[in-house]
């Protein structure tokens, strides 16, 4: 799904920004969420959205608003609600969801986030923080979005687990042509696991373009307050201070490769 | 001397038989990867949940103490698990430290220290309904540490706190657990945060795998990846730049690593 905003008018700003189709995609610094909002659909201005190269009206928005599934961070499961799968039949009811096989969808989606079946029928409070979170994206997964706008989706996560969430995210946009957007504060998974990134100051695009491009502007992003991932900031003061010649990498393995070649 | 011993813990599938201890006067972190039971140990030794294991706090079973006893002895901050009774964040704290039997001087000495030291000048007038989760948890740390507990057991606060944070608030902490005869223990997923702690215990399918100081376990980078949990940057770093004969030690500080290479 490509979504394009033109000349776009929300808060007081001018907007001209294009979601790339099948591409994870880094948002940061939007503190407001007003991007967050904006790319979800849930949050209108005034101006022209351009859906897969089409002009849409008003109510063009709200039939795409269900190709769009928003996970939050933190969301508060009700009270009233006792297992995993009374949230996700709570879930198919407050979105309006019909399938088919809603208890196959179910262990899909799951199964999907890597939690096992028999976790349906497990008790919403004895899960913990980074199941939680895991349980989350698998109920935004249900509607079978095109476009899945993830709020901190690593947070609480270890390195396997991280790992494992960035692969499925992957597998989501490569074989199941969704396209992702992760908003985030943590500037060092945006380094590793996005494409591209868009960084807001003020409620307006402070940059966007590729990833490895943009964190390569270390002056431009401290002096605008965006957090520069390590492994980055180390590189830029060896070449800056020291005039080494090594390259931006991803990988610490490949930085002390190049740091080896130049000491 | 220990002030906490845990001697073959059973709880749920999460804990077998399993055994440590903590030191007194001491501030010791414990972290492992997801559902290793952090959270769960934390709510055992806080009495919120019930194990029936041998535990001995503070030389008494952790079974013989009376609760309001117990939760004057021990107090614990699980973020967001909180209700408070009163209406602004200031009221809540001079009503806590009010409960305590202080003279007025220390009363107010305690409350301009926790303000100053917590950054809860900005919203020391604020309505507790209105703050955000960081607000939130930092009075949850305040309302605790105010009351000077022996035992001060803090939940992983990386998802709410960014590290500079949580590094500030680990130095108050060491500053203040001999002048008041406490022993802190915090659970962290984020290692680069508590370097400065004077202890870490790593567990991982219930049982400690690394226990000791934070720096020395820090370099033992194939276990921690091993088990799911990430390694500080500088301390990969510096690992791996040690296996290449190229430092001896490790360096936290990147301006002075890039100096130790290229100077």
């Amino acid at each position: 799904m490509e979504l394009v905003f033109l000349d776009y008018r929300l808060k007081g700003e001018n907007i001209n920004l294009v979601i790339h189709h099948n591409t994870i995609t880094g948002l940061i610094n939007d503190s407001e969420n007003t991007f967050f909002d904006l790319i979800s659909l849930k949050k209108m201005g005034r101006g022209q959205i351009i859906i897969d190269n089409e002009k849409t009206t008003k109510d063009d928005i709200i039939i795409n608003q269900k190709r769009i599934s928003q996970i939050k961070d933190n969301i508060k499961f009700p009270s009233y609600l006792n297992t995993i799968e009374e949230l996700m039949n709570n879930s198919f009811r407050i979105n309006n969801i019909n399938v088919k096989n809603p208890i196959k969808k179910m262990k899909d989606s799951l199964k999907i986030v890597g939690i096992d079946e028999s976790y349906l029928n497990h008790n919403l409070n004895t899960l913990s923080n980074s199941e939680r979170k895991l349980v989350t994206i698998a109920i935004g997964l249900l509607s079978n979005p095109d476009t899945i706008v993830l709020e901190e989706p690593f947070k609480y996560l270890d390195i396997k687990q991280e790992r494992r969430l960035f692969l499925i995210l992957q597998k989501l946009v490569e074989q199941y042509d969704k396209t992702i957007i992760i908003k985030t504060e943590d500037s060092e998974t945006i380094y590793k696991y996005t494409k591209e990134v868009i960084a807001i100051k003020n409620n307006n695009i402070l940059v966007h373009g590729s990833t490895d491009e943009v964190y390569q502007r270390v002056d431009f992003l401290k002096r605008n307050g965006i957090n520069i991932p390590d492994i980055v900031y180390f590189t830029y003061l060896a070449k800056k201070d020291k005039n080494v010649k090594i390259d931006y990498h991803k990988d610490i393995r490949d930085i002390i490769k190049d740091i080896y070649k130049h000491v | 001397m220990n002030i906490i011993e845990i001697n073959k813990l059973n709880y749920l599938n999460v804990f077998s038989d399993f055994s440590t201890s903590f030191e007194k006067n001491k501030l010791t972190t414990i972290s492992g990867p997801n559902n290793c039971g952090k959270t769960t140990l934390l709510k055992i030794l806080s009495k919120k949940i019930n194990s029936n294991s041998d535990i001995i706090i503070n030389y008494n079973n952790i079974n013989d103490y009376k609760i309001n006893e117990y939760y004057k002895l021990v107090k614990s901050v699980i973020p967001l698990e909180e209700e408070f009774i009163n209406y602004t964040v200031e009221e809540e704290l001079q009503y806590t430290v009010d409960r305590l039997f202080l003279n007025k001087e220390e009363k107010n000495s305690r409350i301009k220290s926790i303000i100053k030291n917590l950054y809860l000048n900005g919203i020391r007038k604020k309505e507790i309904k209105d703050l955000n989760d960081k607000e939130f948890i930092l009075l949850q740390l305040a309302d605790s540490i105010i009351t000077t507990p022996k035992i001060l057991l803090i939940d992983d606060l990386s998802p709410y706190l960014d590290s500079e944070e949580i590094k500030k608030i680990i130095i108050f902490l060491k500053s203040i657990i001999s002048k008041y005869d406490m022993t802190i223990i915090i659970n962290s997923l984020r290692l680069e945060d508590i370097i400065e702690t004077d202890k870490i215990i790593i567990i991982n399918n219930s049982e400690v795998i690394l226990e000791g100081n934070p720096i020395d376990i820090l370099q033992k980078d194939n276990i921690l990846n091993k088990a799911g949990i990430k390694v500080p940057f500088m301390i990969d770093l510096s690992v791996k730049l040690k296996d290449y004969n190229l430092i001896d030690e490790v360096e936290l500080d990147m301006n002075r690593m890039t100096n130790k290479l290229w100077n």
